[in-house]
This record gives structure tokens, C-alpha cells and sequence, in this order.
């Protein structure tokens, strides 16, 4: 693993148990390999049940019943070490990597602060757990540095605006500068103008703070944006990964393909073309590559045999028969 | 013909519903079992001797012995079978509770629905009386009922009497589901394309209501068979008639318990503490299955 | 803090409290002008079934005073004035128990007993009920928990004079330890057997309140209110901020079914207090109960609306106190 690599997931499988007597599950996360770099901003794309979100969670090591890790690894190098979160247990991933290496922007952030606590609450909560000293001053410094006036902190959930309690949210995420952060659809439910606000928020602090950040979206126009390099998935598999200009530009999977065409260009009238049908159930997904009931390149083998991840060009990934050479 | 095959979906409906709930719910099977025992149990009423109301039939105080069924539960201190006053006590407090529930249920869910449905002045008319009703505590008003209309007091009296007390919570609880169920998109989708009030009520929202309609009613059987043991501990209730809160009333009457006469308190207090857990328990149950979160 | 929707919400609890008294007394009233025999005929028929002869002179002066009493003289607007009045002061004149004593004053004097047992039994059923819920529903895996819940689902349906009569069962029949029927205890008031005495006869109408109250009905709505709570979007993120689970029961769960909880206890208050009667009654506890069981033996209507009355005006003003302390816990109200 190179040493620039701060997250490296192998062979990641995890599963959502519908019925364990009858061994029904779901197969939420299959057989992941992922590299994330130190410094950079990764997009994971895909559509709505692909998988991202579990990989998401997964990744940060907060796993609750009736989700289950089946098998692999997800190595994160910390300060002082490297650490699996698949083998470390609860209270372990707590106390080493969890607000202080790593830490998460859930979805729905807009709801998820304590009604009857107050902002400044939430603030020393996590000052409280993760290292020791809870200075409301330094808070609010904190704040202020982020644009939120100082006043907030006395404030409950309720009296603030929307778009305020994300910035909240962001700002307890990096509260004690983690060098990961992984932001779960942190535009989705949002306005447009608060969008940008919160995309921009996002990466001025991560160039400034130069940690890495991990953004998990369907919207290819937040890739677009702000992303270094993608990573796509498609029923529980990353089937693309690479820079993100390169990935827009020649899609090399055809469901990425799929993604890049519906997208409006601009100057571009011709009619934008979506991809026909929609992904399959999780429960009993198709063998071969997931992929191909709505493949218009589906070959005999794509039916029968899941491709391999390969590398087909430096730092481009793809999971697709049609690159595999012979 | 048409009302033939219209009854045997409607019964078909209810059983397939009713196993739904079966197969959910332990609470529901346990309390449902129950609940069909002590029936079954009442049901020997139907059986009951012309001499069992006659007092001093028996030799008074005798044990229980297993010789025949008047003697199964032994003999009160008025000379009579526990066991035949016992099953016509099940019969009865159910009789009466189910008066209550007729009323009190029904008034209810007529009131929620109208008042969630209508909203404004009507809605809030509704509930100042609801509300003004829940502020007079059911129990003390009861009693004061009771003790006027105590010369002329039937069974059916009684359980609209106890109506009185227990139609409010029935009402709010419907009110709070019509509300929420209003706001949901379907019921907007619905008037907005021009379907009347009555209509609306009937097919859109009556469906969601009845699961808790019979909850409701099933809290209200309880309610009213505690009320009328409590009525009777005071004295207040139908003394000529055997309820299971009379009954309890002519043993404390007659001292029985200091007197070691206990086949007489025991079966009507395990009765109603059965009849209190089975209802509760398919009340809960019915609970768990139209609210997954709480299961287990 | 005390901002101007804040005051419009204390303003508007008060004005409501004083309109349902108003509501509520005038739905008696009503409800007693409906029956087809009203207390005094009833009052003057218990006299006669006696079997006493009266002199025809006093009857008559004595229906008149009974009148007054029950407010059924003059005309329907003066009856109603006369009943509201007395309703309000509780004053329905002498007793029959013990007569000539005013029926207040019999009232006044067992209502210490009655509080107590009430203020006490209630604090504690909440306090521990919502706290034992809230811890079994987060560990509701354990063997604990599994029997608590258990525990109560068969104590809850319970009413409290039920139970009353199984613990005189058990306690004096089978276990002769605690009395079963008393009066008012002997000793003067500031003195340790004074007070022994009353623990002594408190004791088990304490527990026939507090089982099915702490153990059943707290138990399980706090259990109710936990298991929303857990699913809440706020509770994942605590947790997944790597807050422990002792933190996240104060400040997380328990911290917001207090709110529900808190109108949930003034809702029930009418309902405990309907049970603490009767269950004072059975246990002949020297409170309102044991009063009330009395008047209605010996047909003291005077008695019996007294009781009403002060159940209605006691009840109604706890409820009002909690509403106004709401605000004080609920930040959504305090700062609208």
C-alpha cells in the first residue's frame, strides 16, 4: 500500500439481513476494492440503493444490526498506525478513530441535532468524549471562523434555519480536524444556493486543514465540482473509478456511460438519453455482472462471470468484459 | 347473490386480518387465548340451574368439593353456588362492558372523525367539551351518577353510565389519527380532485381508523368491567344482579375473607385480573401490528 | 426568555383552566337536572324507608333547606348560581354522617391523607417507572429487561383496588403483618409512633398504587417513548459521534420523553386519583376513600358532591401547575 494511501478497502462484502432463519439478505456492498489518497477529494456516484451510503458507513466503521460485515478489510492510516475498522471492535473504532481521525456528515443533516439541547451542547459533548478540555471560547472562535455568529451557541435546533444547522453539522465534523471526512449526500434536500454555500464551506476547510474528503452523491454535478477523482457504483459494486475530468470525459463502463449522457451540456441540444430499466433487487441480483440486463454491450460472458476490477490505464479502474484483453 | 359473495369477502377479509394479527403478535395470541377461555367458561351460563339465584339453597360456607359442578367452587354465606354465580358474573360484566362499548366507542370515533375532519370552530367545540369532560375525573363522577340513579339502576343504565366517562379518550385518539392522516398527500390528491367529505371519510380514511377503532373498543371493555368492580366495592352497582364486582361486594359484605371463606373472593379477583390481562394484551397486540416499531 | 408567544401561551392556559371549571361544573349541574329523581326526593325517601314517622311541619322545612342546599330553589338560573356557588366553596352543608358537622369540614379533615398518599405514590411511580422503562427498552436484550417487561404487562392492567384486595388477601389473611381496616391513628401528631403509624397503614395502599403505576404504566409508555426516540434521527448521531450509551440515556433519551411524559402525568392524574379512592376505601385508609365509602353507605349526597367538587377543582389546578412548568422543560415552547 503506497504511502500516500489513507483509506484501503479490500475485498469489502457487507449484507443487510432481511431473514436470518431463511438466509434472506441483502447484498448491499460486493466484493469493494477502493483507494483513497491522502489530500484528496473523492466522489462516490450512483444512483439511489446502488450501495454508496453502506459503503459509507461501512467505511467509518458504524455497523448496527441488521447490517453485517461478511468479509475484507478497510485500513485506515492514522497518526499513529494503521487500523482495520472491520476487526477493531465498537468500543476500540470509538476511542481511536472516530471524530478524531475520522469523522461523519450524515444525510439528513438538518436533523439531526438534539431538540432540547443547545448548539453549544453538541459542541462540548463531543470535546467532552473525544479529547479533554471543553473551552466554550475556543467554540466559538471556532464559529465565527466558519462564518456563524457566536450567538448560535446559545441557541436550540429549532431557532435555526435550515442551511445554518448543516453548517453546524459540518462544523462538529471537523471540530477536532480529523484527516478524513466523509460527507453522506450533504447537498441532497437542499436548495441550490445553499448548495454552493456548503460545497464551497467543504473545501475551503479541506484545503485548508489539507485532510481528505469523501463525497457521497448522486448528483454528477457535485463531481463535477469539487471532486478530484470518482469512484461509481452500480448495484453494491464500484464498477469506475478514476480522475474525475477523465471519468466525464470517456466513460469507460456503460453504465457510467449511461450517467455522463443524461447530463445537460451545455450547447448541446440533442435529447438526453437516460438509461432503460431499473436496477435490480439486492435480495436476488442477476448473476454474471450486475449490470447486464440493461447493458446494450451485454456479451455472453457478462451474463455468466462477474468481470474483474482491473486497472486499465494508471489510476483507472473499470469492472467491464468489454476492456478485459484476451 | 351480489350480497351473498359481498359477505363472504367481508368474512373472508376479517379472517384473513385476524390471522394476519394471530400470526404478528405473541401478545395477541396469549391474550386472545385467554380471553376465548374465560368465554368459554361464561359460557356455561347457558347451563345454569332454575334454584341458583334461590339464597340459602346450599349449606352455607362449604368448601369447594368435587361432587358436582354447584359445589366445584363451594357455597357463599348466602347459601349459594359459587361456581354458577361465577360464570353468569363473567357474562354479565361482559354484557355490561359491552353496552359501554357500543356507546362510548362509537361516540368516540363519531366525534373524533367529525372533529378532525371539519377542523375549525367545529373542531374546537368538539374539544373544549372533550377536553372538559377529561377534566372530571371519570371515577367521582361515576359514583355521584351512580348513587342518584341507584333505585332505578339496570344493567344497560349502568353501562351507559359508564359510557359517559370513557367516550373522551376514544375521541381525542381518533381525532389525533384523522389529523395525521389529513395531511398526507393522498387525502390532498383526493379533495383536490373534487371528492366530497363523506366520500373521503368512508374510503380514504375509515379503513386506517377501524384497526384503531378496535383498539379502542377493546380498552373501553376493560375500562368498563373495572369500573363497574369499582362501582361495586362502593356498593353502587346492580347488587341483585351477579357481576363480578358484586360479587366482590357480597364477600366483603359478609366478611368473607376474615372469616376464611376464601373460595368465594378468589375466583372473581382471578377472574377479572384474567379478564384484565388478556384484553389488555390483545389491545397491545393489536398495537404491535399496526405500529411495526414496537415489535420486540 | 419570557417572550410575548411564551405569555400567550401562559395566558391562554389560565383562561382555559377557568372556563373548563366553569364548563365542567355546568355539565354536572346539567347532568343532575337530567335524572329523574334528584337528591332531595332521594334524600327525603331514605328518611321515610327508615320506617320513622315525621312531623309533616319540619319535612317540609327540612326539603326546603334541602333546597337550598342542592340548589334546586328558584328558578333554573338561580338554581344554576346556587349550585356554582357552592360548588366552588365545596359547601353542601351538613353532613349525614355526622351531622350537624358541615359536610366540608369532614372533608377538609381526611384530605391530608389522601394527598400525601397521592403526592408520594405518584412522584415516585414516574420517577422510577420512566427511568426502569427507559433503561430496560436500551438493554432490551438482557434477561432483565425481558422480565421487567413481563412484569409489566400483567401489573398494568391492574387497577389499583384490585390489587388492594389481593395484597389483603395475602398480607392479612395468609400473612398477618399489616392491618386491614384502621381509622385514624391515636397517637398526637409530632411523635415518632405517629408516624409510625402512618408508614404502618400507608404501606400497602402504597404498593397496591405504586406497583401497577411504576412497574406497569410509566414502565411501559417510557419503554414506548424509547424505542421512538432510539429510531430518531438525533440518536443515530449521537451515536455515531462516538457518544457513550450512559450519555446518550441522560441527555438523549431520557431528556426527550420527559417531554411526553410530562402531559402524560397531567392527563392521568384523574384516573390515579379515582383509583387512590377505592383503594383507600378497601384498605379502610383514613383518607377521602374511606370517606367517601361512608357517604355513599349512608347516602350522604352532601359528602359525596364535596368530594366531586374538590376532586374536579384539585385536579384541574395540578394540571394547570404542570402546564405552566412545561415551558421551563420544553425549549420548543419556551422559544417559539
Amino acid at each position: 500500500m503506497g504511502e500516500d494511501v489513507v483509506i484501503d478497502v479490500r475485498g469489502l462484502d457487507a449484507v443487510y439481513d432481511v431473514d436470518v432463519e431463511s438466509g434472506v439478505y441483502v447484498h448491499a456492498v460486493d466484493d469493494v476494492n477502493l483507494q483513497v489518497r491522502r489530500g484528496e477529494v473523492l466522489g462516490i456516484a450512483g444512483e439511489s440503493g446502488c450501495g454508496k451510503s453502506t459503503l459509507a458507513r461501512v467505511l467509518y466503521g458504524f455497523v448496527n444490526p441488521p447490517l453485517r460485515v461478511r468479509r475484507g478489510s478497510v485500513v485506515i492510516s492514522a497518526d499513529d498506525g494503521k487500523y482495520d475498522v472491520v476487526s477493531l471492535s465498537l468500543d476500540e473504532r470509538r476511542a481511536r478513530l472516530w471524530w478524531k481521525v475520522i469523522s461523519y456528515i450524515p444525510q439528513n443533516a438538518m436533523n439531526v441535532l438534539n431538540p432540547v439541547e443547545r448548539i453549544r451542547d453538541h459542541f462540548i459533548e463531543v470535546l467532552k468524549y473525544h479529547s479533554s478540555k471543553a473551552d466554550v471560547e475556543e467554540v466559538a472562535r471556532y464559529l465565527e471562523g466558519i462564518g456563524l455568529k457566536k450567538e448560535v451557541l446559545n441557541a436550540y435546533p429549532h431557532q435555526l434555519s435550515g442551511g445554518m444547522r448543516q453548517r453546524i453539522v459540518i462544523a462538529l465534523a471537523l471540530l477536532l480536524n480529523p484527516r478524513i471526512v466523509i460527507a453522506d449526500e450533504p447537498t441532497t434536500a437542499v436548495d441550490v444556493v445553499l448548495q454552493r454555500g456548503i460545497l464551497q464551506l467543504l473545501v475551503e476547510f479541506q484545503k485548508r486543514l489539507n485532510n481528505t474528503l469523501v463525497v457521497i452523491t448522486h448528483d454528477m454535478g457535485v463531481h463535477a465540482m469539487i471532486t478530484n477523482r470518482v469512484a461509481v457504483m452500480y448495484a453494491g459494486n464500484v464498477v469506475e473509478v478514476g480522475e474525475t475530468s477523465a471519468v466525464f470525459e470517456k466513460p469507460l463502463h456503460p453504465y457510467t456511460q449511461g450517467l455522463i449522457n443524461s447530463l445537460p451540456r451545455i450547447g448541446d441540444k440533442s435529447t438526453r438519453v437516460g438509461l432503460a430499466g431499473s436496477p435490480p433487487d439486492l435480495r436476488n441480483p442477476p448473476p454474471g455482472c450486475r449490470f447486464h440486463p440493461r447493458c446494450p454491450f451485454a456479451m455472453d460472458i457478462c451474463r455468466r462471470e462477474k468481470p474483474p476490477f482491473i486497472e486499465v490505464e494508471k489510476s483507472r479502474f473499470v469492472a467491464c468484459w468489454l476492456h478485459v484483453k484476451r | 347473490m351480489a350480497a351473498l359473495s359481498r359477505t363472504r369477502i367481508a368474512t373472508s377479509t376479517i379472517t384473513g386480518a385476524f390471522s394476519r394479527v394471530w400470526r404478528t403478535s405473541r401478545k395477541f395470541r396469549i391474550g386472545f387465548t385467554i380471553f376465548v377461555a374465560l368465554l368459554c367458561l361464561g359460557a356455561f351460563s347457558i347451563a345454569t340451574p332454575s334454584y341458583y339465584k334461590n339464597w340459602y339453597y346450599f349449606r352455607k360456607d362449604t368448601p369447594p368439593q368435587l361432587t358436582s359442578l354447584d359445589f366445584l367452587l363451594g357455597i357463599t354465606t348466602n347459601g349459594r353456588s359459587v361456581f354458577w354465580i361465577l360464570v353468569n358474573a363473567i357474562i354479565n360484566s361482559l354484557a355490561i362492558a359491552a353496552v359501554t362499548t357500543l356507546i362510548a366507542a362509537h361516540l368516540g370515533l363519531f366525534i373524533g372523525m367529525v372533529a378532525g375532519i371539519r377542523g375549525g370552530w367545529v373542531d374546537k367545540v368538539l374539544m373544549f367539551v372533550t377536553d372538559t369532560f377529561v377534566t372530571i375525573p371519570g371515577f367521582p363522577l361515576l359514583y355521584v351518577m351512580s348513587m342518584v340513579l341507584r333505585p332505578m339502576l339496570t344493567m344497560p343504565l349502568l353501562g351507559l353510565l359508564i359510557s359517559l366517562t370513557s367516550w373522551p379518550w376514544p375521541a381525542r385518539q381518533v381525532r389525533a389519527i384523522v389529523l395525521s392522516l389529513r395531511e398526507r398527500d393522498y387525502i390532498t390528491v383526493a379533495r383536490l380532485s373534487g371528492m366530497g367529505t363523506g366520500k373521503i371519510l368512508a374510503s380514504e380514511i375509515f379503513p386506517h381508523l377501524l384497526g384503531w377503532h378496535l383498539i379502542n373498543s377493546t380498552n373501553t371493555v376493560l375500562y368498563s368491567i373495572g369500573s363497574e368492580a369499582g362501582l361495586a366495592i362502593l356498593g353502587l352497582s346492580i347488587l341483585q344482579e351477579d357481576t363480578l364486582g358484586t360479587m366482590i361486594y357480597w364477600c366483603q359484605h359478609y366478611g368473607a375473607l376474615y372469616r376464611g371463606i376464601w373460595w368465594w373472593i378468589a375466583p372473581p379477583i382471578i377472574a377479572l385480573i384474567l379478564l384484565f390481562i388478556s384484553l389488555y394484551l390483545i389491545s397491545a397486540g393489536l398495537q404491535e401490528y399496526f405500529n411495526p416499531r414496537l415489535r420486540g | 426568555m419570557v417572550s410575548k408567544p411564551l405569555i400567550q401561551y401562559l395566558i391562554g392556559r389560565i383562561i382555559t383552566y377557568v372556563a373548563t371549571l366553569f364548563a365542567a361544573f355546568t355539565i354536572i349541574f346539567l347532568l343532575l337536572k337530567a335524572m329523574p329523581t334528584s337528591i332531595v326526593d332521594l334524600i327525603i325517601e331514605s328518611m321515610r324507608a327508615t320506617g320513622a314517622v315525621y312531623d309533616p311541619q319540619a319535612l317540609i322545612q327540612l326539603r326546603e333547606a334541602l333546597y337550598e342546599i342542592f340548589g334546586l330553589k328558584g328558578s333554573l338560573l338561580e338554581q344554576y348560581v346556587t349550585f356554582l356557588r357552592r360548588f366552588l366553596t365545596m359547601d353542601f352543608g351538613p353532613s349525614m354522617i355526622s351531622f350537624p358537622t358541615p359536610a366540608k369540614e369532614l372533608v377538609v379533615r381526611y384530605i391530608p391523607w389522601t394527598v400525601g398518599l397521592l403526592t408520594f405514590t405518584t412522584v415516585l411511580s414516574w420517577i422510577v417507572g420512566n427511568f426502569l422503562g427507559t433503561l430496560a427498552t436500551l438493554f432490551r436484550k438482557s434477561k432483565a429487561s425481558k422480565v421487567l417487561q413481563g412484569m409489566a404487562l400483567t401489573l398494568y392492567p391492574i387497577p389499583y383496588y384490585i390489587l388492594a384486595l389481593i395484597l389483603i388477601f395475602l398480607f392479612a389473611y395468609i400473612l398477618p403483618v399489616f392491618p386491614i381496616g384502621g381509622g385514624a391513628p391515636t397517637a398526637p401528631l409530632i411523635s415518632l409512633e405517629f408516624w409510625k403509624q402512618v408508614v404502618y397503614r400507608s404501606f400497602l395502599p402504597a404498593i397496591s398504587i405504586i406497583l401497577p403505576s411504576m412497574f406497569g404504566w410509566w414502565f411501559l409508555s417510557s419503554s414506548t417513548l424509547t424505542l421512538n426516540v432510539l429510531s430518531e434521527d438525533y440518536y443515530m448521531y449521537g451515536e455515531l459521534r462516538g457518544l457513550p450509551k450512559s450519555y446518550l440515556f441522560k441527555k438523549y433519551v431520557l431528556r426527550n420523553i420527559l417531554l411526553p411524559q410530562t402531559t402524560a402525568l397531567a392527563l392521568s392524574l384523574g384516573g390515579i386519583f379515582g383509583g387512590a379512592l377505592l383503594t383507600e376505601a378497601v384498605f379502610a385508609y383514613p383518607g377521602l376513600g374511606l370517606l367517601l365509602y361512608r357517604a355513599v353507605g349512608s347516602g350522604d349526597y352532601g359528602v359525596a358532591l364535596s368530594i366531586l367538587s374538590l376532586s374536579i377543582i384539585g385536579i384541574s389546578t395540578a394540571t394547570l401547575i404542570i402546564d405552566l412548568i412545561y415551558p421551563l422543560i420544553d425549549p420548543r415552547v419556551r422559544y417559539r
